[in-house]
């Protein structure tokens, strides 16, 4: 356990920190630009999935910076505790920042006295968060290029922008439809492409390729 | 144009730390070794030398165009840095046009020196091998290569061996030695046997300060009678490293034979010690220890 | 210079090797498919169809009562909404500034604001009897005062005082401009739709019309795309460790950052350049069809000059700030100038121009809009172009401060200096 918390300390120090405060300011200047007071439902709805679900962009695609460079990848590698555990504890991480980032902007919503369902609100937006993450860590794995992994997701964010009804089930915006049933997929999509994403990562390209090999 | 580097009372800055202090030296054609511990300036200078860091006080003339001039000097300089590498998925050839390109070399140059030189360092079989799958004696090979691609008067090499097998060594220095025939090659090592069996000429540093510079020779003169050898047991071997410093040693079941700095009549010396001949790494430690003691 | 080109041929032939590049140009692919939709030709109004569209009036008389309508209400119930970036910012004012309004609203509308708050007051009690008795929704838009701006007041005159007004709700308000022009939004008689559609086959051309659609979809995504490129570009020395070698050797630093900058431009260039073939051969075919004819080059020009400077702006806003921090910093300075580019629209999405990276032209046709802004978009290009170039400018300077040994360390700027001797 004490390992655990100990890589947990060092990831929050030297990579997720600038992050989340990077998610914190932007979450500080929002009012500047919107009301965050007296929205109904749809309003409130609009900065969570507009706004806030681009803090999964912030905190989730940095998952395999710290050890973009070769070089220290194999030396972490090498080390005993497996890459998973160091993979699985930054998950985490940047998921609780996100989770309380994103809590304490709802309550600031509601101290406002923005009339919205709390829960329905505060999952949606997580999930997209989620599922825009999702889409970084999976396209970061595949290429091993920071580039592309932001550019994944924000293209999908400007799809959804614009032709939502395209993306069907996995519309990132569906709540300003009010409708719950794209967040399901979206969930279910976001834990695939982490997974995938991860033990991609950790398994590596080399051996995935001799397993793809052995098999054929 | 004489083919020449002359400094003088070069410092260099970072911050408050000085990196380089009123370094003065001239270097002349043929192969230049500068040896040091790690951090104790080398690359700092070298990388003054090509032109990526300027120094904070003093000049620097490079066949009689100041450093200033870094144009004129990039043309004349090949740098290889410590670790050299190029964008991955260029093959080796593509690697060494691009940068031929960037050393403003015509077409038909590039045409003409890049197979040769590729040639030279034994890399023309594998011209198209992209540089992320070489190994890094190959990436060192693919390094002089296109450091010497313009027939630069200066070859500036970084810590060349490091890192490569004792072949490849061997190789490289004797590669480098080619190199030197009618241009200065200057490189920096911390092993001590690199210089030995290349250089001519030699400077050493110690904390940005140029503490010895002449021949090989004229060093290892410089510390005949002061190296010793005695075979004692490893009993008395801690107690000798407390009063000597230890350039080597052979152990031997119970007995260790040492080979020791001796300062000028020192009169705790076993009696059994045998005046040796010194070889170049018992005179760099000689110096190194004659540069501390000083300064304390 | 013939090194120069050579240079640039081989950054060309990089990215086309690159795994992102081919993403991009997926990316360009998806978006046009999706956004663009088919195009579906154009067709001669007939008479007696049931709608001919919706276009905004150019009314000057009702777009003066519908905004003084909608003033009215915000101003009573002292909450004005405003979308400063696309989101809803409901404002409040102080007492002073209502009182500033107030006067405002007196000069319009030639009554006092007691008057005024009595009709209000009846009006809003008489709703809410209906609505007891009828067990309707009070609906907000329902209060309807009779009350417009005075005759003697001109539209120019009325827009100055909302403007006064839209600066003291702090902006992004219904009382800009561009907003009055759109409040009032109506449908088009067939001899309106039929003198747009002489306009558009004769001066305008299907081609030109095509092209400003195709400019505004394509315009939002070539805003963020391009900066990957250039981030992916300015990120690969350090990546591959090759930053002293290229640092020692003689080429000019102009020549490196500006092959590498050009490469990129005409790389993400030439994707869009093909994606414009197929509607350009489409819209000769329509125009052949009317009887017209437009010179075959006509949508590529317009694509050429609407689009180049966008990406010019974003390529250099990726070199730059890619030099400036050694990463992927550019990503997150352009993300947020997209973010607020495309939501801070004011009024119409066509034909919204000003000081935006992201001119909008969400229509097909409107070749009037057309004229009217087109000073104005060049205007805007212009100043992009100039701004991505001082940006590229800047960042050979820090190149070549950085290659000369200046470093950004601790914080501070620090170079060292070279003795004077």
């Amino acid at each position: 356990m004490e390992r655990y918390v100990s890589i947990g300390k060092t990831n929050f120090r030297y990579h997720l920190l600038p992050h989340l405060v990077l998610g914190m300011l932007l979450c500080l200047v929002a009012p500047l630009a919107m009301s965050i007071e007296n929205l109904n439902e749809l309003q409130s709805a609009r900065i969570v999935e507009l706004f806030l679900s681009l803090l999964g962009v912030v905190f989730f695609v940095p998952q395999f910076l710290p050890d973009q460079d070769k070089d220290i990848r194999d030396l972490l590698s090498s080390k005993k505790e497996p890459m998973l555990t160091v993979h699985l504890i930054r998950l985490l991480e940047a998921l609780v920042c996100l989770l309380i980032l994103m809590a304490i902007f709802l309550i600031c919503l509601k101290q406002g006295e923005c009339v919205f369902d709390f829960a329905k609100l505060y999952f949606g937006g997580i999930i997209s968060a989620l599922f825009l993450g999702g889409l970084g860590i999976f396209f970061y794995a595949l290429f091993d290029n920071i580039a592309i992994a932001y550019m994944i997701p924000v293209l999908y964010y400007i799809l959804s922008y614009g032709a939502g009804k395209k993306l069907g089930n996995f519309y990132l915006f569906s709540l300003l439809r009010d409708s719950l049933t794209e967040k399901y997929y979206l969930l279910f999509a976001s834990v695939i492409l982490i997974a995938l994403g991860i033990s991609y990562r950790c398994i590596g390209k080399r051996n995935v390729i001799m397993m793809m090999k052995q098999k054929g | 144009m004489e083919t020449k580097i002359i400094l003088k009372n070069v410092n260099k800055f970072y911050g408050t730390k000085q990196a380089l202090k009123n370094v003065n030296l001239t270097i002349t054609e043929g192969m230049f070794g500068l040896l040091g511990k790690n951090g104790a300036g080398k690359t700092t200078l070298m990388k003054v030398l090509a032109t990526l860091h300027s120094q904070t006080g003093g000049t620097v003339e490079i066949c009689g165009i100041p450093i200033t001039e870094s144009k004129k000097i990039r043309s004349m300089i090949g740098y290889l840095p410590q670790d050299f590498s190029m964008y991955g998925s260029m093959s080796a050839y593509d690697a060494m046009d691009y940068l031929g390109v960037l050393s403003g070399l015509t077409k038909k140059e590039r045409k003409e020196r890049i197979p040769y030189l590729l040639e030279q360092v034994n890399l023309l079989n594998n011209r198209k091998m992209k540089v992320k799958a070489m190994s890094g004696g190959m990436r060192r090979r693919l390094g002089i290569a296109q450091a010497i691609l313009h027939n630069p008067k200066v070859l500036i090499v970084d810590e060349p061996t490091a890192g490569l097998d004792p072949e490849e060594r061997v190789r490289f220095r004797n590669l480098l030695s080619e190199i030197a025939k009618d241009r200065i090659v200057l490189l920096s090592t911390h092993i001590v046997g690199d210089i030995e069996a290349t250089c001519e000429q030699i400077a050493v540093m110690d904390e940005g300060e140029i503490i010895y510079h002449g021949t090989v020779a004229n060093l290892l003169m410089q510390a005949r009678g002061k190296i010793y050898s005695s075979e004692i047991s490893r009993m008395e071997l801690e107690e000798l490293k407390k009063t000597f410093v230890v350039t080597g040693m052979l152990t031997m079941g119970n007995k260790v034979t040492v080979r020791y700095v001796v300062p000028e009549n020192n009169p705790s010396n076993p009696s059994n010690a045998i005046l040796v001949e010194p070889n170049v790494e018992d005179a760099y430690m000689w110096l190194m220890n004659q540069a501390r003691g000083e300064k304390v | 210079m013939k090194n120069f080109l050579t240079l640039c041929k081989i950054e060309c032939i990089q990215i086309a090797k690159s795994m992102l590049y081919y993403l991009f140009i997926a990316c360009l692919i998806l978006f046009y498919i999706t956004q663009m939709g088919e195009y579906n030709g154009v067709t001669k109004p007939k008479p007696g169809a049931q709608s001919y569209g919706f276009t905004y009036s150019t009314e000057e008389r009702l777009m003066m009562e519908m905004t003084t309508k909608g003033l009215l209400q915000e101003f009573f119930d002292n909450q004005y909404k405003t979308y400063p970036f696309g989101f809803l910012k409901n404002v409040v004012l102080s007492e002073k500034k209502q009182e500033k309004i107030g006067e405002i609203i007196e000069d319009i509308t030639g009554y006092e604001i007691s008057e005024l708050r009595i009709k209000w007051e009846e009006k809003n009690n008489q709703i809410q009897e209906d609505a007891l008795k009828n067990g309707t929704m009070i609906m907000a838009n329902q209060l309807d005062l009779e009350i417009a701006p005075l005759d003697s007041i001109s539209f120019q005159e009325f827009c100055s005082q909302m403007e006064q007004i839209d600066e003291l709700i702090g902006g992004g308000s219904d009382y800009q401009t561009e907003k009055i022009k759109t409040s009032a939004y109506v449908p088009k008689t067939y001899e309106q739709a039929l003198s747009e559609y002489e306009e558009l086959i004769k001066e305008d051309g299907i081609g030109n019309a095509y092209a400003r659609q195709f400019c505004d979809y394509m315009g939002i995504l070539l805003a963020i795309l391009p900066v990957f490129l250039a981030v992916s570009r300015g990120l690969r020395d350090r990546r591959a460790k090759a930053v002293q070698v290229i640092d020692s050797k003689q080429a000019a630093s102009s020549c490196i950052i500006l092959s590498r900058y050009l490469s990129t431009i005409v790389m993400a260039l030439l994707p869009l350049l093909l994606l414009a073939i197929s509607p350009t051969l489409q819209t000769q075919y329509s125009m052949k069809a009317v009887g017209q004819s437009e010179n075959f080059f006509t949508l590529i020009r317009v694509v050429l000059w609407w689009l180049t400077p966008t990406i010019l702006l974003t390529v250099s806003v990726g070199f730059f700030f890619t030099e400036l921090t050694k990463s992927a910093s550019a990503i997150l300075v352009q993300g947020i100038w997209w973010f607020l580019s495309i939501n801070s629209n004011q009024g119409s999405l066509t034909g919204m121009v000003g000081f935006n990276l992201i001119p909008r032209f969400n229509s097909f046709g409107n070749y009037n809009i057309y004229q009217e802004v087109l000073p104005e978009l060049i205007r805007n290009r212009v100043m992009y172009t100039a701004i991505a170039i001082l940006l590229i400018v800047l960042t050979i300077g820090i190149y070549h401060w950085r290659r000369k040994g200046g470093s950004l360390s601790h914080g501070a700027l620090r170079i060292n200096r070279k003795n004077q001797l």
